[in-house]
């Protein structure tokens, strides 16, 4: 599985009916396979935005310039069936709310498998079977009664959980992460890292994971990357960003995480962390 | 970010709401504008006298009687001018008629609950559940046919709406923050009510009701289309369709009193609509 | 025919969800049920009593409106009148009488046709259905196309146009339109056929249904069923006209709260084909916003029906209702009012069911 992601001179404007509002300014960022990319920002920096664009779901009024190279493919330049032939299949989406991203009237099951047999062309029985697979890999039981259940019957933990567990339905080589722990409380937070974690152990996934959390972002990311006002100002590995910030905007942002004086949280905060949100969770 | 400055006119401009900023919003407050000013000075300008009955029959529109004249030989240019004086000014009155019983009703259900509330919003549902052109004909009809028993026999299905509308504001707005800690400070339901709920109410109360200037032109000009409303020498637009149903091959008869109409409820209808788009945060903008 | 500002019953409870949760769920869809209907009735003995009041406590007198004013003027006729429909005897006891006759479904005699109104309402709904159900369906074919195009074409020029159709169809008196395509297709072009049910002349085909062009299908008489179906095809494109515009405009605003949800954007992430995300997930969540518009619609057709079946003569539930309205014959009237009231709350009562299978997250109530 290659995965790696390259992103160079990506610019993005809004165009409104009497004006263009540009969001992107030339966004330049490499994402090695394998490993889990940080973005990091401020509301309104264009992080979001990039994610989005990543996937083609960038609002209809977007004008766009740049390459986004996934393997040999340009996202940018792909649209129609070839592009829903890479969203899902190659590169998966998880969003921030799972309350909100998955369809409260659809059960699970419905909503894990339709793109397995729309993208794999596989039969409903196979597709709910690995299905299965799928939810158990991210910890969810239940086997074949779980598929029948819909996303109400399951706290917001488990809901985020089962969001990833179909973003990965397809085996895809990239996963977007926009914010997937923020709505979640603190120790439910430290579970789905920790599966995250798991999973790109596991697999060799390659994720690109955007948070304004530092404190998220120290403890899942192998480099970081600092975005601000729709352009990279900093990357680095997590360790330099967080102990040798070369730019200011990064300094001042990492002044303002409470509980800097101590330091960033560490790996071992997070192991003890999902323990705790594991027996919280269940 | 760099905030491009733009000029006291443009700024003024953008508090235009957008749909009237395009070419069709334009034209639609142009022609209510229009209709308002002929609804005012109307009958002072038309070139005949709407009533007399002294020229040909069935002249087709030509120079001089522009609309051509109807089966009593009289001008149809200068009685569809003066029907805009009626049909605009009562449909006006029935909103605001309905709009103050229906908030009254709405408030009252609300801001009271309990009893109140459920024999209030019963009487809504019944009426509701009648459909609004029958209840209004049979109440025309037992009033018998004039144009002031047309407008209260659309006043008596208009209200609804307005009741329920209200009513659900105010049960959000009594459970809002603002109003429990004005409670909370010692105000009498009264006050509570007079400074806290109607001022939030108003608004989109009359955002409501300007959508409902069309309905009630439509509502009270059938009602006049089916005999129950204006009687025969009026200029009324929907009689005077009525009218053209027993001579139907003479086009014009029907055609400009129906234009009237139709000109009328879009017109208002497109300002209410982009007045809602403008004060509602809760509609979904473009 | 005016459908003001298109809220759904906010105010009624949820009913239970019969999604297969046992029989637990069923008792509380029976009892739910229970309640709806007992509130269906006493909505209905509110419908009568309103009219009743209506047209006893106003000027008009029922007695001159049903004979004419020079049998109103012999004491004698309308002393024997009065005596025939009980008209002799107090108000409440007329309208407690009333209330008797309506648990044997007894709706009393029409004054005008001296018909049992049963029977009235029996020839004059299948009528009326026929245009309803036609235009019904054309409406919510085209209004809820129209509605998803312009959502999803939002702020472009298709959205601007297709929100301009819409306000004109709403907009437009359908009285008007009427007789502008009767004068365009009828007179001036030829192509539609004259006002009624049939051709003059052509027999009605063996009844079933009531509804002509479907009787005629299953009678198998093709020319018949082409006689009716021409006749039909007018009055119920002019009502038509009206329902998309309400239908476009009600649907776009629910498709676009829709279409900027997370989940929509979720299923597009998947890669899955647009058709796809409209049908699956797009519809699915805009279904009960949408089914409530088609209710308020179809209530709004009903009364729509008046103004069209009176220019067209085509003797239905709008024309029955106007002739007893304007003579104040006041047993039809109520006849009238409570089927329409039957309809309303039927159409209401079997949305708010659908919602329990639509929606898994709606509880027992």
């Amino acid at each position: 599985m290659s995965g790696e992601l390259n992103i160079k001179d990506l610019k993005l404007d809004i165009k409104t009916h009497d004006e263009v509002t540009p969001i992107l300014r030339g966004v330049n960022l490499r994402v090695e396979a394998g490993t889990v990319q940080g973005l990091a920002g401020e509301s309104g920096s264009g992080k979001t935005m990039t994610g989005l664009t990543v996937i083609g779901l960038e609002p209809a009024t977007a004008v766009t310039t740049g390459e986004i190279w996934l393997g040999d493919t340009d996202l940018l330049t792909i649209t129609g069936s070839s592009l829903n032939a890479i969203r899902g299949q190659r590169v998966g989406m998880v969003f921030q709310d799972p309350s909100t991203s998955l369809h409260p009237q659809l059960s699970i099951g419905s909503q894990l498998t339709d793109h397995m047999r729309y993208h794999l062309k596989i039969s409903k029985a196979q597709a709910r079977e690995k299905a299965i697979a799928a939810l158990d890999r991210v910890g969810i039981t239940g086997g074949s009664s779980a598929l029948s259940r819909y996303p109400h019957e399951y706290s917001g933990g488990q809901r985020q959980r089962i969001a990833i567990a179909i973003a990965l339905a397809c085996d895809p080589e990239l996963v977007i992460m926009d914010e997937p722990t923020t709505a979640l409380d603190v120790t439910v937070q430290a579970g789905v890292l920790a599966l995250v974690r798991d999973l790109v152990d596991s697999l060799g996934l390659t994720v690109l994971f955007i948070t304004h959390d530092l404190g998220v972002m120290s403890a899942i990311a192998d480099r970081v990357a600092v975005m601000r006002r729709g352009a990279v100002v900093e990357e680095g590995s997590c360790e330099q960003i967080f102990t040798d910030p070369q730019h200011d905007y990064t300094r001042s942002l990492l002044s303002s995480l409470p509980g800097s004086a101590t330091g960033p949280r560490t790996r071992d905060d997070l192991a003890h962390l999902a323990e705790i949100g594991a027996g919280g969770e269940s | 970010m760099d905030i491009p400055r733009r000029s006291w006119t443009r700024r003024l401009w953008r508090k235009i709401p957008r749909e009237m900023r395009m070419p069709v919003g334009a034209l639609a407050f142009f022609v209510a504008l229009v209709w308002v000013i002929l609804c005012i000075i109307g009958p002072s300008i038309v070139p005949f006298d709407p009533l007399a009955q002294n020229l040909q029959r069935f002249l087709e529109p030509n120079s001089v009687n522009w609309f051509g004249t109807d089966e009593l030989g009289r001008d149809l240019y200068s009685r569809v001018i003066a029907g805009a004086r009626i049909t605009i000014s009562l449909a006006l009155m029935l909103v605001v008629a309905s709009m103050l019983i229906g908030s009254i009703i709405g408030v009252l259900a609300g801001f009271f609950g309990r009893w109140v509330d459920e024999v209030l919003m019963r009487l809504t549902d019944i009426v509701l559940a009648f459909p609004t052109v029958i209840l209004a004909m049979v109440t025309a009809a037992a009033l018998g046919a004039s144009l002031f028993n047309a407008v209260l026999a659309a006043l008596i299905v208009s209200w609804p709406p307005y009741a329920r509308v209200v009513r659900s504001m105010v049960l959000s707005l009594r459970e809002a923050d603002f109003v429990s800690s004005g409670r909370l400070l010692g105000f009498s339901p009264m006050k509570s009510m007079r400074l806290d709920i109607v001022p939030n109410v108003a608004g989109p109360t009359l955002v409501m009701a300007s959508l409902d200037i069309g309905n009630a032109a439509l509502l009270l000009s059938g009602l006049s289309f089916l005999g129950l409303g204006a009687k025969p020498p009026t200029p009324e637009w929907g009689s005077m369709i009525s009218a053209a149903l027993s001579n139907f091959d003479k086009w014009w008869l029907g055609l400009f009193p129906g234009l009237a109409i139709s000109t009328v409820v879009i017109a208002f209808n497109f300002i209410g609509d982009a007045l809602r788009d403008a004060f509602d945060p809760e509609a979904v903008r473009v | 025919m005016s459908l003001h500002s298109g809220q759904p019953n906010t105010h009624q409870e949820p009913p239970p969800s019969p999604s297969g949760r046992g029989r637990r769920s069923y008792l509380g869809l029976l009892r739910y049920l229970g309640r709806r209907l007992i509130l269906t009735v006493i909505m209905l003995i509110g419908i009568t009593l309103v009219t009743f009041t209506l047209t006893n406590l106003v000027p008009g007198d029922p007695v001159a409106a049903a004979l004419g004013q020079r049998a109103a003027d012999d004491p004698a006729i309308v002393e024997r009148f009065r005596q025939e429909f009980g008209l002799d005897k107090p108000l409440p006891e007329q309208y407690i009488a009333y209330l008797g006759r309506l648990i044997h479904l007894d709706l009393g005699m029409s004054w005008q046709t001296r018909r049992p109104v049963a029977q009235d309402l029996e020839r004059a709904i299948p009528a009326t259905m026929e245009i309803a159900l036609t235009a019904i369906s054309m409406s919510v074919i085209i209004g809820l196309l129209f509605g998803a195009i312009a959502a999803h074409k939002r702020g472009r020029i298709t959205d601007q146009v297709l929100r301009l159709i819409s306000l004109l169809g709403m907009s437009v008196p359908t009285f008007w339109t009427a007789i502008l395509s009767f004068y365009l297709f009828y007179y001036r072009l030829g192509i539609a056929p004259g006002s009624g049910r049939l051709t003059p002349g052509t027999p009605a085909p063996p009844r079933v249904t009531g509804m002509y062009t479907l009787d005629a299908l299953l009678a198998g008489r093709w020319s018949t069923f082409v006689d009716a179906a021409a006749h039909l095809a007018l009055p119920s494109l002019v009502l038509t006209l009206f329902t998309v515009g309400l239908l476009t405009r009600f649907s776009r605003m629910s498709f676009l709260e829709v279409l900027d949800k997370d989940f929509i954007r979720a299923a597009h992430a998947k890669g899955l084909p647009n058709r796809t995300v409209f049908f699956r997930y797009t519809l699915r969540a805009a279904a009960i916003p949408i089914l409530t518009l088609i209710g308020l619609a179809f209530g709004s057709l009903l009364s729509g029906t008046v103004l069209v079946e009176s220019i067209f003569s085509w003797p239905g539930l709008g024309s029955y209702a106007y002739q007893s309205a304007s003579r104040l014959d006041l047993l039809a009237v109520m006849g009238v009012g409570l089927f329409v009231g039957v309809v309303y709350l039927t159409i209401n009562l079997v949305i708010d069911i659908l919602y329990g299978f639509i929606d898994p997250r709606v509880k027992v109530g």
